[in-house]
C-alpha cells in the first residue's frame, strides 16, 4: 500500500525526467514552484522524499572521478572523450580532487566504486594485518 | 621489529595494481543498532558490511529501494550520510581447540583478558545444517551425571533435548551439571589412556543473561576445574540485539568443527526465549510484518535452522557429534505459549522443571510426565538400562497414586507398595548443583534400589544414604565401579560383586 503522499511524489518525479528518464533541472524547478503554490498537505514530507528521489536519479546520471592530484585540463577532457566514446552521452562527469586519497583515483559509479590510491593499499594492508 | 617491516614489505610487493571494486552506499537512518542503507545493490543477504571507523553489520533486509543492516559493535560513531560498502564475506567466527577455556563475544573477539585467540580456521556463523545421508541415529550416550536426567530422560549424543521451566526452576543448574560432568569424564578417560575414549568439548552460549548471571556461572565452572573442556560465548542483556541473535549461530560454528572433525560436542544454548526476542526487536526495527506475541514470520525457522545443525554423524563422515541443550523459559508453566511449543516441536524431547516441585525441595526439579526423551534407552549403557527400565514408570504409578491416596484411609499391599517405593525414588533422586554423579555409581544405587536395599531405610534418611552409599562405592565399593566401568554390563560376576559390596555397606549405614 502506497500512502497518498507517496503517490504524489511518485508522480513529480515522474513529471521532472524528460522522455529518456533523465532529470531536467527546468523541470525541477516548475515543479518546486506548483509545490509552493498549491501547498498541499504534508507539503514537508512531500518535499523530503522528492528531494531524496531525484538525489538518487541525478546519481544515475552522474559519473564522479576523484584524483589525488590537481585535475588538469587535459586530463579532464581526455577522460570526457573517453566517456562519450562508451556511452550515448548520457552521463554527466565531475572530476574532483581528494586529497585523502593521497595519490591514485577512485570513480564511483551509481553504487559501484573502483578504486586505486594509497589510501585504498594501505587499508587492504592495515585488513591484512589485523586478521 | 625487521620481522613487521619484512611483514610488510611482502604485503606491498603482494598487491596487484589493479583497480578494487566495491559496492557502496549511505546510511539514511541509524537507529537502535539497525542502520538503513540506501544503495548497496549487490548486496548479499547475510554479507557482512563494512561502515566507518571499523563498525561491522550484516545485511538482513534486502528491501526495492534500501538495505537494512544490524550493526556490530560501537554504533555511536555512525552518523547518517556514512558510507557502508560490502566486503564479499560472510560473517565468520574463529573455531578449534585455541578456544577451549575462554570467553567470547558474539563475533569470537575474546572478553577475559587472556589475550589474543591464535585460531587457525574461521567458519561463518550461519551453515547449513547436515543432510539426511551423513547422519546417523543416536546411540551412544551423554551422561549428564544427574540420576533423574539420565534414568528417566537419557540423552544421547547428537540429541537436542530441551530443557524448560518458569524462572529460577535450576534450568541452568542442569546445563552446566552436564557440562561439569563432561569435564569429568574426559579427564578419567584420557587418564584411562583408552584409545577409544572420546571426550565431549562444550560450548556455553549465554544470551541476554545478567553479566552477574554470566560470571558466576564462569566461576562454577572454574572451581569444579571443567573451564579447560569450555568455551563460553557471552552476549549479556546489556549488549546490542544484534549479538544476541547472533551468539547461538557462533556458537553452533564452533560447535560443528569439532562435529566435522570426527569429534563430539555439546551446545548450551542458555537461552532461546531472550534470543527469540532480541529477534523480535531487530524484526520491529527492520519493519517486519509481526505476527502472534509481535515475532516475526520466520522465527520458527530462526531456531529450527540453529537445532537443525546438531546431529549425529555417520561413520563415513567422521562419527563427530554436536548435542545440543537448548534452554526455555516459560510464563507461570505455560508450556503452550508460541515459543515454547516451536522449540518443543523442533528437538527431540524435553526436560521441564516444576515450580512446585522446586519449592517443595525436590530438586532437580524434573517433572516425571512432561519430560521425555524421544531417542530412549537407545542412549543408556547397557547395565544401567538393566537397573533404570522401570523406574519412570514407577515414579509416574507414584505420582498418580499419590494423588489418590490422600483420600483414602486403608490401601491395599499393592498400592501400599508402590507408594512406598516412589517415595524413596524420590528422595533418591535429590541432588543438589554441580555434584554430578559417574554412571557406574549411578548403576549401583539403582541397582541397590531395584534389589530392595532401600525398603528398610525410613523415607526421611534415603537421600542421605544414597550419598553415604555413594561414597562407599566411590572408595571401598571402587571394585565392582570399575567393573562396570570397563565392560559397561551387569552380568552375573558383577552382580555378584555388587551384591557383595552393598551389603557391606549396609551393615557400616545406620
Ligand atoms: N539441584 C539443586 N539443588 C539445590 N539448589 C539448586 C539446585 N538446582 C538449582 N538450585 C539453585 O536454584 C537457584 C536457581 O537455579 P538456576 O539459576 O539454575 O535456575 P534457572 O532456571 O536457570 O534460573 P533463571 O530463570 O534465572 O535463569 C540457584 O540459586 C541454584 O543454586
Ligand atoms: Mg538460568
Amino acid at each position: 500500500m502506497l500512502s497518498k503522499s507517496n503517490i504524489i511524489v511518485r508522480e513529480i518525479v515522474k513529471i521532472s525526467t524528460d522522455e529518456s528518464g533523465l532529470v531536467e533541472h527546468s523541470r525541477v524547478e516548475d515543479v518546486l514552484s506548483a509545490l509552493r503554490e498549491i501547498n498541499p498537505s504534508g507539503h514537508l514530507e512531500i518535499l523530503k522524499s522528492y528531494l531524496v528521489e531525484i538525489r538518487k536519479k541525478l546519481r544515475l546520471q552522474l559519473v564522479e572521478v576523484e584524483v589525488g592530484c590537481q585535475p588538469n585540463e587535459s586530463l579532464i577532457s581526455g577522460l570526457k572523450s573517453k566517456l562519450a566514446k562508451h556511452t550515448s552521452g548520457s552521463l554527466e562527469l565531475k572530476v574532483s580532487q581528494n586529497n585523502h586519497l593521497i595519490a591514485g583515483y577512485r570513480i564511483r559509479l551509481v553504487d559501484d566504486v573502483f578504486e586505486d590510491s594509497i589510501q585504498s593499499r594501505l587499508r587492504k594492508l592495515s585488513q591484512s594485518l589485523i586478521c | 621489529m625487521s620481522s613487521i617491516t619484512e611483514l610488510i614489505r611482502k604485503e606491498i610487493e603482494s598487491l596487484s595494481t589493479e583497480s578494487t571494486r566495491t559496492n557502496v552506499g549511505t546510511i539514511i537512518t541509524l537507529a537502535d543498532g539497525v542502520a538503513r542503507v540506501d544503495g548497496l545493490s549487490k548486496v548479499m543477504y547475510n554479507e557482512m558490511i563494512e561502515f566507518p571507523n571499523n563498525v561491522l553489520g550484516i545485511a538482513l533486509n534486502l528491501e526495492e529501494d534500501s538495505v537494512g543492516c544490524v550493526l556490530l559493535g560501537d554504533v555511536s560513531s555512525l552518523k547518517e550520510g556514512d558510507e557502508a560498502r560490502t566486503t564479499g564475506k560472510l560473517l565468520s567466527v574463529p573455531v578449534g581447540k585455541e578456544l577451549l577455556g575462554r570467553v567470547v563475544d558474539a563475533v569470537g573477539r575474546p572478553m577475559d583478558g587472556k589475550g589474543a585467540i591464535n585460531a587457525e580456521k574461521y567458519l561463518p556463523v550461519e551453515r547449513i545444517a547436515p543432510g539426511i545421508i551423513p547422519r546417523k541415529s543416536v546411540d551412544q550416550p551423554l551422561q549428564t551425571g544427574i540420576m533423574a536426567v539420565d534414568s528417566m530422560v537419557p540423552i544421547g549424543r547428537g540429541q537436542r533435548e530441551l530443557i524448560i521451566g518458569d524462572r529460577s526452576t535450576g534450568k541452568t543448574t542442569i546445563a552446566i551439571d552436564t557440562i561439569i560432568n563432561q569435564a569429568k569424564i574426559n579427564k578419567q578417560g584420557e587418564a584411562s589412556g583408552d584409545p577409544n575414549f572420546r571426550a565431549v568439548y562444550c560450548i556455553y552460549v549465554a544470551v541476554g543473561q545478567k553479566n552477574a548471571n554470566v560470571a558466576r556461572t564462569i566461576k562454577v565452572l572454574e572451581e569444579s576445574g571443567a573451564m579447560e573442556y569450555v568455551t563460553i560465548v557471552s552476549a549479556p542483556a546489556a549488549d546490542n540485539p544484534a549479538n544476541q541473535y547472533l551468539a547461538p549461530y557462533a556458537g553452533c560454528a564452533m560447535g560443528e568443527w569439532y562435529m566435522e572433525n570426527g569429534m563430539d560436542a555439546l551446545i548450551v544454548y542458555d537461552d532461546l526465549s531472550k534470543h527469540a526476542v532480541a529477534y523480535r526487536q531487530i524484526s520491529l526495527i527492520l519493519k517486519r510484518p509481526s505476527g502472534r506475541e509481535a515475532y516475526p514470520g520466520d522465527v520458527f525457522y530462526l531456531h529450527s535452522r540453529l537445532l537443525e545443525r546438531s546431529a549425529r554423524l555417520n561413520a563415513e563422515s567422521g562419527n563427530g557429534s554436536l548435542t545440543a541443550l537448548p534452554i526455555i523459559e516459560t510464563q507461570m508453566g505455560d508450556v503452550s505459549g508460541y515459543i515454547p511449543t516451536n522449540v518443543i516441536s523442533i528437538t527431540d524431547g524435553q526436560i521441564f522443571l516444576e515450580t512446585d516441585l522446586f519449592n517443595k525441595g525436590i530438586r532437580p526439579a524434573v517433572s516425571v510426565g512432561l519430560s521425555v526423551s524421544r531417542v530412549g534407552s537407545a542412549a543408556q549403557i547397557k547395565a544401567y538400562k538393566k537397573v533404570a527400565g522401570k523406574v519412570k514408570l514407577e515414579l509416574a504409578q507414584f505420582r498418580e497414586l499419590a494423588a489418590f491416596s490422600q483420600f483414602e484411609s486403608d490401601l491395599d499391599a499393592a498400592t501400599k507398595a508402590s507408594l512406598d517405593r516412589g517415595a524413596r525414588i524420590v528422595e533418591l533422586f535429590k541432588q543438589t548443583a554441580s555434584n554430578p554423579i559417574s554412571v557406574e555409581v549411578q548403576t549401583a544405587i539403582m541397582w541397590a534400589m531395584q534389589n530392595n536395599f532401600f525398603d528398610a531405610i525410613a523415607v526421611s534418611d534415603v537421600n542421605r544414604a544414597t550419598q553415604s552409599l555413594r561414597e562407599y562405592m566411590e572408595t571401598q565399593g571402587k571394585s565392582a565401579c570399575e567393573l562396570i566401568y570397563s565392560t559397561g554390563k551387569l552380568e552375573e560376576d558383577t552382580e555378584q560383586k555388587l551384591r557383595i559390596a552393598v551389603e557391606d555397606w549396609k551393615r557400616t549405614f545406620s
